[in-house]
């Protein structure tokens, strides 16, 4: 393929050249085609893959009417193309080329899907800079992604959540963006031990995104009034070793003037003005690192702290006075974590991590309180799209579609294809968020403590994680506990308090490498297991009567390479949410539901670059309340080649 | 928004102020350490350019592998550096070899070319395999895959460790070879450094016993070595011959083709290839009318090669029926060679189709002589043999095989190494033109045609009795190392006459004794030996058998020769005329040389006495031209009555040494380590085993051997097999390419690191031989030869070095004068006969021919060494003939020979004596020295030679004391001997037709035990010799076969 790039270069190149200068240019151009056949500053990697996943439904709830077997079937290639002329700038593209087995006789053009695009540099190691796309975070308070995190996920399961957040580059609370991305990064020596200034750029949101043809990537919704910008600037010093201060702001705005003002509409431009979002969070930052100072490596001590407040803009139109009203919303939100830890030696150390949260009702960051995961249902979706006990937390956390084909009688997608995926790199209004919460749209088992992560508005409390280690980390026993409860109670329309809610989770886990210490067991022999309990419970108050949701997440797995290159998995999970008082969409849930799945599988890496995942296994759902029950078997076979 | 903007940007231009100002506040900007780190995680060596496999092929890389049944494949576990490498699993049993390919993607390496290298690790199943790496470049700008490979053995070779090989790509030379399909050879061709796209290993058919290796991160890096200059080496298929001139084409006699090989140019189909070194042809153009290309040869002096023009795929021609049924058909061309070109072989091959491309070759110089001048050249091809040679991959040797005649393919043009005087580094310019089959030469008779046709009945012709004045004029001369000493005697032969002439001679070169016909204005008729069968004369030997050689300088006075000899006493001896072949080693400048016996005006007769290092002499009468076709000998008794007697009180040697027995194995022996040879080598008891065998001894280097671990014997293998077989060794260091150092690290490695206490050592290999690659003078071996042995003694005082003599010449003296207080011993090669001038009653006398030698030789050592130092005498060679040996080699013959030399070793014990050898190979002649057979040889694996019998009853035979005996007749000796209460008597009959009866007369041998007998009959079976109980007293009768060796042991 590059030979083939590079000649139609060539040939672009060569075509256009006069006869008089051709000697001198096709020495040019033949210099310039040696440097890249030689590789120079030119790397081209990527991966095939190819899938297919046939997932049939079953139980109560299927329709007959509705097809019960999805079969998705597809062979892709993801060109990963890396240009680095010299050491300081470089550039990246990659693109996708996919072909669905079910349309293969209609798809007559094969679409490039680009998928990531960007200009980087990096001057001295020191000065770095991105154009286009780029990953970045800054603090849980101010430049974020909240994601999904599971105790102990088997391998099973939890490699094919992974598979389905890269499709959106998601991973490690990295936002990803697109704009411009200053960064300076260096040690200023004898005064900062390191020394960080970020300034970010980037657009957030666009008008009228169309989720239609098969685009659903950028947005819940489908349409944004205005263009939605950000900028930030971060300084974060070190000094004396373990000494951290630091400060951001961040500022996300609406670009008024990207309203498109409809004349047939009335009041549409006063409408520009009350919507139009303007959005600061500012945040300081505190911390030492005891352990840095000592240089002790073997301990952890650290105690940082974080100080953000956000102030939204609030306008409103007085028809009386035919004027705007512009109010500030202000929130802080506090984070104070302590880090204790000392690993004794190989085979023993232990880890505590104590947070203590505060967040105002009022503090809003959309760029750190926007969601990656948006529960939905994946597969089977065209059997009884909407029904809400149809869901299932399994298909939403490990599948995705990268091309669905859909029936003519789908009602809610054209019939072209489209992607299906639970993972969302979009960012929300806090209007958006507000929606989804009162929905009751996130995922009980995954984000009834914080739907938002760290930054979720009015929550106050306490969340520590405890993890200890023995025998190289052979054996790994982690507990969770969070007791959080809302700071300020929500209010009626009456303006009348609601008790304030509680939420709690706890949880242990422990796994299990045998191969750490038992010298016989060459590869990872690694069994594991979790059990966390989260709840959310209103107590009852007077007339009000109590609302609880209590969910339990058990974790078992297996995972076992017996040889090199070949490992046998298995997973089991299972959910149980017991609702009480619980009314979504206006309709009561049932008392009980209870989730299962179960996978096992096999991988064999046929050599690094190469390998198949065979799985097989079966989720389902229970429904008290005579609301039925689902399964769903599902198969997965997958080869992959990387080049 | 612009205020966050302005803010950002004046915060960004205040940091690159500040950067630009702060150091003179002594503030340093420097990159954060974690980033640091960070690009160390993912930084690769720096100096690699090009990757061809590290943990995987580049992007769309892939493996191929020839044949079908090799495989390459990257297993689990096998990286030498990360999880895996490619194994490359060969099949030893062919050419074989795997590639590494890049797909869509070429690597130009020019800019590494003089300072880059080829990098990569690998690793060996077994340790020891013999690899090439090769770079192949594309195909598709010239047609052509073009490969350069080198061996690994050069850059560290392959072991059972992971090894990393550094291969500069400067050594690969600018120039590599494609492999052409049609016509089945690699041409070479210029190698496309800007477009790499294969990284191969490589073996060759039968290098290994398997091939299993590893390779792992295989890459191009950058200045790796310091820059090589690259001097634009001029390759010889690019010379010019702006001066070179057209053979005179009109002048060519009048013949005609029958099948034209080279016209103007290579015929269509065909084609030419080369082998050797940096041999090349090139199709010269010649500024002629008539005729437009040369076929210019550049041979390489240094190395056997040869350039080899072929018909091509399916154009073979049938020459049989032309060779048989028109006795003249001739292969002809014009030929001429630039200054100092002489030797050139003429080889005809037959195609491959059966596996085996036999070549049958003449040395063209028999057929007229090579100057600087075109010449035209016709060779009748019935003078080429029907035996050729092949090479034998497998086995690693030129074997014998038939060419096939009706299948000729192509015709070669060699030389051997050193063969042809040019300047150092030039090549042997050889040209030929109008390369054809004629279906005849003028004028020319096939001698076997003639001498089958020839009738007269012409009676005897008188050309010298010595009577007369004119008669006694012969002369005589000399080689530097011989004597002879010839007057008219009074004779008494039965043909009468009063003179007859009386040679004595001491032969360790040549001498003769010639009468000059033409400088003796002898009468024309007497010259015309054209019309007579053969030449007779009258000779007498005080000997049991005399040798001599018979010499005609011709009309052109081109020599010619044949061997004869005469029993004791005076016999008549006839040598047919068409006994004659040209001699190969010398001719008159002047001679006109045709390869024909021309003898309408003969110009001299020869007498030359014949038996290196020997002395005697004989008489010779009545030389007459005659056409009896035999000569009148006395009838053979069927029988001869003799006493055998002995005395045990009169001891001859009181302790044989057991070093006599010594032999040679040789490193390119690849039967040698099988069990069978072990089983039959022990079993002859030779105490001394001489490694690694002749010419290669100063060739090859021990420690390159031993880390190849490929077919050849190294210096570790052969001491286990010393040790198995229950021998010592005696080493022959390399003093031709080798040097003192290395020869002490022999040294070192055998009796201080391996403990193993071998003590006698060899300086070097017939240095003085012409026919060695290395000979050089004797003052330079001398002092050489002490640089040797000073180093060698220094890293081991107690070992024994010998130093390298001939038989008899001023080359002893010369080396003794710089040696002779450092060496222990001499070393002597001996082999009695000639090449060619195999004689078998020469043969048999030939032992006795010690009796001269080694006293000799004794005499020498004590005239030129230190007074009163004893010098040891090591025998490190002997067999029957020098080169080429025939049939007599495998018969019982060579047999008797063997017994009866070891018997007179016994008696003049030297204190080592090696024979050659345990396996050599057959030759075109029909023999092999080897008294075991090579695989593959028509009789058999390993099958035991006569020679090897008669070695193994001549061990058993002949230890302890050596006691006289004799039977009074010289063709029947006795060896007795007594070795701790065994008594045993070897009996050598060498009697053609008759047998012995023979009275055992020895006082003291008596008792019962064995009688063994090697006879013609069971000397070539697998049991060899029979074996039977016997009883013995004093007046035993025992008879004892003709050509027999009889051992009887008793207790």
């Amino acid at each position: 393929m590059l030979r083939r790039i590079i000649t139609l270069i060539g040939v672009v190149f060569i075509a256009t050249i006069s006869a008089e200068e051709k000697t001198d240019k096709l020495d040019k151009i033949q210099r310039t085609l040696d440097n890249i056949i030689s590789k120079a500053g030119i790397s081209f990697d990527g991966v095939f893959r190819s899938q297919y996943t046939p997932s049939t439904m079953s139980g109560s709830l299927a329709a007959d009417t509705n097809r019960r077997t999805e079969s998705n079937e597809y062979t892709s290639v993801d060109f990963d193309i890396k240009a680095r002329p010299n050491e300081m700038v470089g550039a990246r593209v990659q693109f996708r080329m996919h072909e669905n087995w079910q349309n293969f006789f209609s798809d007559v053009a094969n679409p490039i899907f680009t998928r990531w695009l960007s200009i980087d540099g990096n001057v001295k190691n020191m000065l770095q800079f991105n154009v286009g796309d780029f990953r970045e975070q800054l603090t849980p308070l101010t430049l974020y992604t909240p994601e999904i995190e599971i105790l102990n996920e088997p391998f099973v399961f939890a490699r094919q959540r992974k598979l389905a957040e890269e499709e959106l580059f998601i991973g490690n609370n990295d936002r990803v963006v697109q704009g411009i991305n200053l960064k300076f990064e260096a040690e200023i020596a004898p005064i900062f031990n390191e020394f960080h200034l970020n300034i970010i750029g980037s657009r957030l949101r666009n008008i009228q995104t169309s989720i239609d043809n098969g685009s659903k990537v950028t947005s819940l919704l489908q349409e944004s009034p205005f263009s939605k910008y950000f900028l930030a600037g971060n300084l974060d010093v070190t000094f004396l070793k373990g000494v951290n201060l630091g400060v951001t702001d961040v500022f996300i705005f609406d670009q008024k003037n990207s309203y498109r003002i409809d004349t047939k509409k009335v009041g549409d431009s006063i409408t520009r003005d009350t919507t139009a979002q303007r959005m600061n969070i500012m945040s300081f930052r505190g911390g030492v690192d005891i352990d840095n100072m000592i240089e002790n490596e073997d301990l952890t001590l650290s105690l940082k702290g974080e100080l953000a407040s956000s102030k939204d803009d609030s306008t409103s139109y007085d028809p009386d006075a035919d004027e705007l009203n512009s109010t500030d919303i202000v929130g802080n939100a506090i984070n104070v974590t302590a880090d204790v830890g000392y690993k004794f030696s190989e085979m023993f150390g232990l880890q505590l991590t104590g947070s203590f949260i505060m967040n105002d009702e009022k503090f809003r960051n959309d760029l750190a309180q926007s969601p990656s995961f948006y529960g939905d249902r994946i597969l089977n979706n065209e059997n009884r799209l909407f029904n809400d006990d149809m869901y299932n937390t399994f298909d939403a956390l490990y599948h995705s579609v990268f091309k669905f084909c859909p029936l003519a009688n789908t009602n809610r997608w054209k019939k072209a294809p489209f992607m299906k995926t639970s993972y969302w790199r979009s960012i929300q209004t806090q209007d958006e968020l507000a929606y989804l919460t009162k929905k009751g749209c996130f995922d009980d088992a995954l984000q009834l403590v914080y739907p938002f992560g760290p930054a979720t508005a009015n929550r106050v409390g306490i969340d520590a994680k405890l993890k200890v280690s023995a025998l190289k980390n052979g054996i790994v026993a982690d507990i969770v506990l969070v007791s959080l409860k809302q700071k300020t109670a929500e209010v009626d329309t009456n303006n009348n308090p609601f008790p304030k809610v509680e939420y709690s989770q706890i949880g242990g886990g422990l796994k299990v490498d045998i191969s750490k210490f038992l010298a016989p067991i060459k590869y990872p022999l690694e069994i594991s297991g979790s059990f966390v309990g989260s709840g959310a419970k209103t107590p009852e108050d007077g007339s009000i009567k109590n609302t609880e949701i209590k969910s339990n997440f058990i974790n078992l797995g297996l995972y076992y390479k017996f040889w090199k290159r070949t490992a046998v998995m298995f997973g089991y999970q299972n959910i149980t949410n017991n609702y009480t008082n619980i009314i979504r969409y206006g309709v009561t849930a049932p008392e009980k539901v209870t989730l299962a799945n179960w996978s096992i599988g096999a991988e064999w890496s046929i050599s690094d670059g190469a390998s198949v995942v065979g799985s097989i296994g079966k989720m389902s759902r229970e429904n008290s309340n005579d609301r039925g029950d689902v399964a769903q078997t599902v198969g997965d076979i997958s080869l992959s080649v990387k080049f | 928004m612009n205020k966050y903007i302005k803010t950002g940007f004046a915060a960004f231009a205040g940091i690159l102020f500040t950067m630009s100002t702060a150091s003179f506040a002594g503030i340093q900007f420097k990159p954060l350490k974690k980033n640091v780190k960070e690009v160390k995680k993912s930084e690769v060596d720096p100096k690699v350019v090009c990757r061809f496999f590290d943990e995987d092929f580049v992007s769309g890389g892939y493996a191929y592998w020839y044949p079908d049944n090799s495989k390459v494949f990257i297993p689990e576990e096998s990286g030498k550096n990360g999880e895996v490498a490619m194994q490359f699993n060969l099949n030893a049993a062919d050419y074989s070899g795997g590639s590494v390919c890049l797909y869509n993607l070429l690597y130009d390496l020019r800019p590494y070319f003089t300072a880059g290298a080829l990098n990569f690790w690998i690793k060996g199943k077994n340790g020891g395999e013999i690899a090439w790496a090769a770079l192949v470049d594309e195909e598709n700008a010239d047609g052509k895959k073009t490969v350069v490979r080198l061996p690994l053995q050069n850059y560290g070779g392959i072991s059972n460790e992971w090894r990393q090989i550094s291969i500069p790509l400067a050594d690969f030379g600018k120039r590599g070879v494609y492999w052409d399909p049609k016509k089945r050879v690699e041409v070479p061709n210029y190698f496309q450094w800007e477009s790499v796209g294969e990284f191969r290993l490589e073996i060759k058919k039968a290098d290994n016993k398997e091939f299993v290796a590893w390779v792992d991160d295989i890459f191009i890096m950058k200045d790796m070595f310091a820059p090589k200059v690259i001097t634009e080496e001029k390759y010889w298929d690019e010379l010019e011959e702006p001066d070179l001139s057209s053979p005179p084409v009109a002048q060519r006699p009048n013949v005609i083709d029958n099948k034209v090989i080279f016209g103007d140019d290579l015929p269509a189909g065909g084609f030419a290839y080369v082998y050797g070194g940096k041999t090349a042809y090139k199709v010269q153009p010649v500024k002629s009318a008539e005729n437009k290309g040369v076929f210019a040869s550049y041979l390489d002096n240094s190395d056997y090669c040869g350039v080899t023009l072929a018909l091509g795929n399916g154009n073979s021609v049938d020459v049989e029926a032309l060779r048989n049924n028109r006795k003249a058909a001739a292969l002809a061309f014009w030929a001429k060679g630039k200054p100092g070109v002489k030797q050139i072989y003429v080889g005809i091959l037959d195609d491959e189709s059966d596996g085996a491309k036999v070549q049958t070759k003449t040395i063209l110089g028999d057929w007229g002589q090579l100057d600087t001048s075109w010449k035209y050249f016709m060779i009748p091809l019935r003078r080429f043999q029907d035996v050729g040679k092949y090479w034998d991959e497998t086995k690693k040797a030129e074997v014998v095989g038939n060419i096939k005649w009706n299948q000729i393919n192509e015709i070669r043009f060699s030389n051997g190494k050193n063969e042809n005087k040019v300047g150092e580094g030039e090549p042997v310019s050889f040209f030929v033109d109008q390369v054809s089959i004629i279906d005849s030469i003028p004028d020319y008779i096939d001698p076997d045609d003639y001498w089958a046709a020839f009738k007269s009945s012409l009676p005897d012709l008188m050309i010298n009795n010595f009577e007369t004045p004119a008669d006694q004029k012969w002369e005589q001369s000399i080689g530097p190392k011989s004597e002879i000493k010839a007057e008219m005697v009074k004779s008494d032969a039965k043909n009468g006459g009063a003179f007859a002439a009386k040679v004595a001679f001491k032969m360790n070169d040549w001498c003769d004794f010639v009468y000059r016909f033409k400088d003796n204005n002898s009468p024309e008729e007497l010259r015309d030996w054209s019309k007579h069968w053969g030449i007779k004369f009258d000779m007498y030997s005080p000997k049991g058998y005399q040798p001599i050689n018979v010499q005609i300088n011709d009309d052109g006075d081109e020599i010619f020769i044949a061997s004869a000899g005469g029993q004791k006493g005076w016999t008549e001896v006839v040598v047919p005329f068409k006994a004659f072949y040209k001699f190969p080693y010398y001719q008159p400048p002047q001679a006109i040389q045709n390869g024909k016996f021309d003898m309408k005006s003969i110009l001299a007769l020869d007498f030359k006495p014949s038996g290196e290092g020997t002395s005697g002499w004989f008489m010779i009468d009545n030389v007459r031209l005659t056409n009896d076709h035999e000569a009148k000998v006395a009838a053979v008794a069927e029988k001869v009555d003799l006493n055998v007697n002995g005395d045990f009180a009169k001891v001859l040697n009181p302790q044989i040494n057991p070093g006599i027995f010594g032999i040679n194995v040789a490193l390119w022996d690849g039967d040698l380590l099988k069990p069978a040879t072990f089983e039959y080598v022990k079993n002859v008891n030779h105490s001394v085993i001489r490694y690694p065998g002749g010419l290669r001894a100063d060739d090859d280097h021990w420690k390159e051997i031993i880390a190849k671990k490929d077919w050849m014997v190294d210096a570790d293998e052969i001491l286990d097999f010393a040790d198995k077989t229950n021998n010592s060794l005696m080493i022959t260091v390399n003093f031709g390419s080798g040097t003192p150092q290395e020869a002490a690290d022999w040294v070192k490695h055998y009796n201080v690191e391996l403990k193993k206490n071998i003590r006698i050592w060899e300086i070097g290999n017939e240095l003085y031989g012409s026919w060695h690659s290395f000979n050089c003078s004797a003052e330079d071996y001398g002092k050489r030869a002490a640089e040797f042995i000073k180093a060698m003694k220094a890293v081991d005082p107690t070992i024994l070095c010998a130093v390298v003599w001939v038989l008899e010449g001023d080359w002893n003296k010369i080396v003794f004068d710089q040696v002779k207080d450092l060496a222990d011993g001499v070393i002597i090669h001996h082999y009695p006969q000639h090449a060619g001038e195999e004689n078998d009653a020469g043969l048999l006398g030939a032992p006795q021919s010690l009796n001269d030698i080694i006293p000799n030789v004794r005499k020498q050592t004590e005239e030129f060494g230190t007074p009163g130092k004893h010098y040891e005498i090591w025998l490190t060679e002997w067999n029957s003939v020098d080169f080429k040996p025939g049939p007599q080699t495998l018969g019982q013959i060579n047999a008797l020979f063997v017994a009866d030399y070891l018997g007179t070793l016994a008696f003049h014990n030297v204190e080592h004596a090696d024979y050659w050898d345990v396996h050599n190979d057959l030759t075109e002649q029909g023999g092999d020295y080897g008294y075991l057979s090579r695989t593959g040889a028509p009789d058999g694996d390993n099958v035991p030679r006569p020679s090897y019998w008669a070695f193994k009853m001549a061990s058993e035979s002949l230890r302890g004391k050596l006691i006289e005996s004799k039977s009074g007749d010289e063709n029947v000796t006795t060896y007795l001997s007594e070795d701790k209460g065994k008594k045993t008597l070897m009996i050598v009959n060498k009697y053609k037709k008759t047998k012995g009866n023979l009275t055992i007369s020895i006082p003291g041998f008596k008792g019962s035990g064995t009688v063994a007998q090697l006879t013609t009959e069971n000397s070539k079976s697998l049991a060899g010799y029979s074996s039977a109980p016997i009883t013995v007293a004093e007046g035993t009768k025992i008879s004892v076969p003709p050509y027999s060796i009889t051992v009887i042991t008793v207790k």
